[in-house]
């Protein structure tokens, strides 16, 4: 099941697309605090599974990433 | 990150009730009209907008958005949310993460509503489940928010499977209680922060000239959720947990609700993090907004409580109001 929302969501060049999937520019501002506590402000499609990684027991983030697997099925 | 939640089932909810295009157009002539003299939040300043008179918010009569995009980050049943930030703010929170842009009201191009309506029509085909309207503040963009409803209702008018927009205004609730009248049929979903338990913390963190900010929410929620019961719109409540404020904030906040709202849905988020003055070494009079929570706040802030009070100022001084008997 992950397998599949990662390959749903596999962007290819992340890094070089400072774009969310409209094509907009959006800065994304990710917070490392010094206890391990992880902070994303506007939080792009991509980013979704990156969280989701730090965080793979997380049920809300599960959520997001089901809407965001089946947004993508609508508009790829 | 909305993280966690106190939710109260909403559920039972008839279908919403949208307002007619005659409806929309005469609202958005006479809020339009009145910006001549505004009173569209509580500071009622009555200052000329359609002169480009300098309003304390500093909002003439456009509307410019400075930011827009699809959102995985609000609570789950709202995703995909289309974000569309309105520039201007009548609160200057001093931890806001939109800030300073948000407070500038000519950042970004100005809105073109045609363009708007049919652009937002395109997300919700795209799958988009909400419009969030936010910013700065949204409810100071009244008018644009009800050209944009008629004009969406003009254009897909012979589209017989069309319905309304699903807006939801993200708003701070201190506007006047005939915002929350206007948008009647026009806002399927309020999203209302409850920022702060106390009229002290209001004026110290989101800035002087905010007045009797908990008697205004308060009153704002109540008749937000009065209108939600008529017309099926729904109403969830925020509170954005800060370092040092859960005593004076959360647990009022979560007092007051218990004890009035009991059946809206309170989201405590405690993903706070410092931002815009907030995020100085050396802001001054903030308290402890420079930091993250601890794990102790957190917490705290989730405790069920045994009993607590909303403080109200009324005429100047602090009163105790009955108690509250917190989570039940």
């Amino acid at each position: 099941m992950k397998q599949d929302m990662c390959s749903q969501l596999k962007s290819t060049s992340i890094a070089r697309v400072p774009q969310d999937d409209l094509g907009r520019e959006l800065t994304v501002v990710i917070r490392i605090a010094a206890d391990g506590r992880v902070y994303f402000h506007d939080i792009p499609i991509d980013m979704l599974l990156v969280a989701q990684a730090i965080a793979p027991n997380d049920a809300q983030l599960a959520l997001r990433v089901q809407a965001a697997a089946a947004y993508r099925s609508i508009t790829q | 990150m909305i993280a966690h939640s106190t939710a109260k089932s909403v559920s039972g909810l008839h279908k919403f009730v949208a307002a007619d295009l005659h409806t929309l157009r005469s609202r958005a002539i006479r809020v339009r009209e009145s910006l001549s003299s505004c009173r569209l939040c509580e500071r009622i300043c009555n200052v000329d907008r359609l002169a480009d008179a300098p309003a304390p918010c500093g909002l003439g009569a456009e509307t410019h958005v400075f930011k827009r995009h699809i959102s995985f980050a609000e609570e789950p049943e709202f995703l995909p949310s289309y974000m569309l930030y309105f520039a201007g703010c009548n609160f200057r929170c001093a931890f806001c993460v939109q800030a300073p842009n948000c407070f500038d009201p000519s950042r970004g191009p100005q809105a073109n509503v045609r363009a708007l309506a049919r652009e937002l029509q395109e997300l919700v085909d795209r799958g988009a489940k909400t419009i969030n309207l936010l910013g700065g503040e949204p409810s100071l963009h009244l008018h644009t928010i009800l050209e944009i409803a008629a004009t969406h209702s003009e254009l897909y008018k012979d589209v017989r499977t069309i319905e309304a927009l699903p807006i939801l205004l993200n708003s701070n609730f201190y506007m006047t209680p005939q915002v929350i009248d206007d948008l009647e049929g026009v806002a399927k979903y309020y999203l209302a922060d409850f920022k702060f338990g106390s009229d002290a913390c209001a004026k110290g963190i989101a800035g002087g000239h905010i007045t009797r900010y908990v008697s205004v929410v308060t009153r704002n929620l109540t008749h937000a959720w009065a209108q939600c019961q008529r017309t099926g719109a729904r109403l969830l409540v925020r509170h954005l947990v800060m370092p040092g404020h859960v005593e004076c904030c959360t647990k009022p906040v979560r007092a007051w609700m218990a004890d009035n709202l009991s059946e809206v849905e309170l989201h405590l988020m405690d993903s706070y993090v410092p931002a815009y003055r907030a995020a100085r070494t050396n802001a001054k009079g903030l308290g402890e907004l420079h930091r993250l929570l601890t794990a102790k706040e957190i917490l705290a802030a989730h405790a069920p409580t045994e009993s607590s009070y909303v403080p109200v100022t009324v005429q100047g001084g602090p009163q105790r109001v009955k108690p509250a008997r917190g989570e039940r």
